[in-house]
């Protein structure tokens, strides 16, 4: 039985891979460099996106180029709950990963798209070469040969976005039932910066944080 | 804070746009020039409007381009900052009106330059000072239940409903 | 027969590149009774970051402001710190800059050729316009070191001077894009369907447009000669030598023709000041500077024209005297101003950034009264918005 599967999965992913039509997110400058990427020089046809979507209910890729603020992230979820199954999301550009330049002290943006919905391949870069655009487009379609159609729940599970929308408020408000678990060393390292770095400082601040 | 951001307690000598105020009854007091030599007038809250509007119709000044409206967070008052330019003189002028930090109110100069309309509104999203006469004064770039105005000084960000994207 | 208004909205998310802008739009059958924009998807607190950083720390930060004009913003910024802090620029420097700010000038009207034509529907012209953008993109990163986002000046002038045969490939570029001009024009401008789609339609008149604040190419087009470059000339363009393009009647076809012609005497003065900047080509200068090795200050080979920056700054200590700055500039699409208040610590006290996009989004309701929804894409293209300068 599994060696069906095992063929059938073959086939679908190859040609799921083959052509994955991404929709465009152009929200910043990363934007710009989606846009040479579809132009003539690095050109995207040719790895099987061969149009950009405008809506959401015909695309299988949610490209998010640029910085997300509080304001769009309502609509971002929205347009992710919108993409039928299976859908990716890739990630472009240091805004969309991790909130990039802006993510020490702006106060309106989103530090990374990770925390509204489930992303598939990160692309760092400020912005990314149109070249590294497409090695990050060939790494998903290296991810989605090795899905099989077995486990189509467990994506549908990951794939439930991580805020909770409302009517009436603009602003993505927390789901009750997650809790996001962050790095506990970046809150520790801002605290170190503030202080003057002596040595006596520093070897201090390293008993309170590691032990010794 | 430098004596910059508080009225000048100096006298300055007027230049010639001031002059040109005074002797037309307005009761304004010019202030150290920027670096590249604009003319920075200080006007009361109370006469702005007939100011903007005598700078506009006046023959020798002219001014029929507002550049932008924006205001400073000086500690004790919060100032709000006009830049006019001329097209047929080809100069500008910046006007600044010192607001009493608890109750910061203008009047509104959507009346005399219709560019100040969207100014005005960015200058309350993101100061809080409040323009009386308005046409539609909410917030413009921050959405609507934001809480806070946050290019103020003192401005801390503590809402709760934004928990998830702690740092 | 019972009709009804609708509200429609013309979502953050749409397939044309102006960005995050929601329209919020009443129509009655295919009329648009009112519009009204919303904006601040893209705000990312600019003037707040400022703040907290110093003005070395702020620089990089200042290309995101408007990412397809970004080495106007440095210049608008760089030229602010630069009069608070009393510093000169030498020749050799403004000349490279404004040499990069006119190719900068060409690609920003490029990708606003590409997409006004994409949102009236035309998708050739999208391939022609980036061919000649990815030739530019190639000589600022042989230059810079990156494609979009250069971080090139400095208060005082700029990073590094041009490597070898960069001038070269810059002059045959100038020499090989007026044939590209002609190429475009030769497909749109005589286009019936252009011109049906875009003569007459959205008539800016000159008192709504001194009144909304619009400057640059929109105001050109409706007959205000208005051009920062020629009227109060900063850096080193009164020694050069453009005219200043203005139309008649303001509609869409106007500004369009008003920013084709911007691209020619920007590619003619990239010309001019190749064969002007001091100094000449680098490696002749490195010649001639051996050969002469005077080392005074008026020589004009190895003085202080030709150098690249004017004074060492330390980073780390750069305090400039309290006091505010405004520095105007013309940028693709109008006039930015940057205006700094400092209080001499290191930190600027407050950047304010003028950006000509926002007087021009907060045109679109008046301009589009009474008109049908097919011209919404032709006149708002044609004003040529970009987002991130609208909400900073």
């Amino acid at each position: 039985m599994k060696v069906v599967i095992t063929a059938i999965d073959f086939l679908y992913n190859w040609a799921r891979s083959n052509s994955v039509w991404p929709m465009t997110f152009a929200t910043s400058c990363c934007g710009i460099e989606m846009i040479c990427t579809s132009a003539a020089k690095f050109d995207i046809a040719r790895f099987g996106s061969e149009v950009f979507r405008a809506t959401p209910r015909q695309a299988d890729l949610l490209i998010t180029a640029g910085t997300v603020t509080h304001r769009m992230a309502p609509a971002l979820v929205k347009l992710y709950e919108q993409m039928p199954e299976p859908k990716y999301v890739l990630a472009m550009g240091a805004c969309a990963v991790t909130g990039g330049m802006f993510e020490n002290d702006s106060y309106s943006v989103v530090r990374g798209v990770d925390r509204l919905v489930h992303v598939d391949v990160y692309l760092p870069g400020c912005p990314p070469r149109p070249e590294a655009l497409l090695d990050a487009l060939i790494q998903l379609q290296k991810k989605i040969r090795t899905e099989t159609i077995l486990d189509r729940k467990k994506y549908l599970e990951a794939h439930k976005p991580r805020v909770k929308l409302s009517d009436d408020s603009e602003l993505a408000l927390p789901l009750d039932e997650l809790e996001i678990y962050h790095w506990g060393v970046q809150t520790e390292g801002y605290e170190l910066n503030k202080d003057v770095l002596t040595r006596k400082n520093v070897e201090d601040n390293c008993v309170r944080l590691f032990g010794k | 804070m430098s004596d910059y951001l508080e009225n000048n307690i100096q006298e300055v000598a007027a230049g010639q746009l001031a002059a040109i105020l005074q002797n037309n009854g307005f009761n304004v007091k010019p202030q150290k020039n920027t670096a590249d030599n604009i003319e920075v007038i200080e006007v009361s809250a109370d006469k702005l409007v007939e100011v903007a509007t005598f700078l506009k119709m006046n023959v020798d000044t002219h001014f029929d381009i507002l550049f932008s409206v924006s205001g400073i967070d000086a500690g004790e008052s919060l100032i709000a900052v006009y830049h006019l330019f001329s097209t047929q003189f080809k100069n500008n002028v910046i006007l600044k009106v010192w607001l009493d930090r608890s109750q910061p109110e203008i009047a509104s100069l959507s009346q005399v330059y219709s560019a100040s309309n969207w100014h005005e509104r960015e200058t309350f999203d993101l100061l809080g000072i409040k323009f009386i006469n308005h046409p539609d004064l909410k917030r413009i770039l921050l959405p609507e239940e934001w809480i806070g105005h946050p290019l103020r000084k003192d401005y801390v960000m503590n809402d709760s409903r934004l928990v998830w994207n702690k740092r | 027969m019972q009709t009804q208004e609708l509200k429609l909205n013309v979502g953050p998310q749409h397939p044309s590149t102006h960005g995050v802008l929601r329209l919020v739009m009443s129509l009655d059958g295919e009329i648009i009774n009112d519009i009204e924009p919303v904006i601040g998807y893209l705000h990312r607190g600019m003037e707040k970051l400022a703040e907290s950083r110093t003005y070395h720390q702020y620089l990089p930060m200042v290309d995101r402001v408007d990412y397809l004009s970004s080495f106007f913003n440095q210049e608008s910024f760089c030229l602010a710190v630069e009069s608070l802090a009393g510093l000169k620029v030498p020749k050799r420097a403004e000349y490279i800059r404004v040499i990069t700010m006119e190719f900068n000038r060409i690609a920003s009207h490029l990708m606003w050729l590409a997409s006004f034509l994409l949102d009236l529907g035309a998708t050739s012209p999208l391939f022609y316009a980036f061919r000649e953008r990815e030739d530019i993109y190639t000589l600022f990163e042989e230059l810079t070191g990156a494609r979009m986002m250069y971080n090139y000046y400095c208060f005082g002038g700029v990073k590094k001077d041009f490597p070898s045969g960069w001038m070269k490939k810059a002059q045959d570029l100038c020499k090989k894009m007026p044939k590209c001009f002609d190429e475009y024009e030769a497909i749109i401008t005589n286009n019936p369907i252009f011109l049906r789609r875009t003569k007459d339609i959205g008539v800016l008149t000159k008192e709504m447009a001194l009144d909304f604040g619009i400057t640059g190419p929109n105001l050109r087009a409706s007959g205000i000669d208005l051009d920062l470059r020629k009227t109060n000339s900063y850096s080193v363009y009164n020694e050069l030598d453009f005219k200043t393009c203005l139309a008649e009647n303001g509609d869409s076809f106007d500004r369009y023709i008003v920013r084709i012609d911007e691209m020619r005497e920007s590619v003619k003065i990239i010309g001019q000041a190749l064969e002007k900047i001091p100094g000449g080509t680098p490696e002749k200068l490195l010649v001639k500077k051996t050969n002469c090795g005077c080392k005074e200050e008026s020589c004009p080979i190895c003085g202080f024209d030709t150098k690249l920056t004017g004074k060492k700054i330390v980073p780390l200590a750069f305090k400039p005297p309290a006091g505010e700055a405004i520095s105007q500039i013309e940028s693709p699409r109008g006039i930015t101003t940057c205006y700094i208040v400092s209080d001499g610590s290191p930190n600027p006290y407050r950047v304010r950034w003028r950006t000509p996009s926002f007087s021009n989004v907060q045109l679109l309701p008046e301009l589009m009264k009474g008109k049908i929804y097919a011209d919404l894409m032709a006149i708002f293209g044609s004003l040529d918005v970009v987002l991130p300068e609208v909400d900073r």
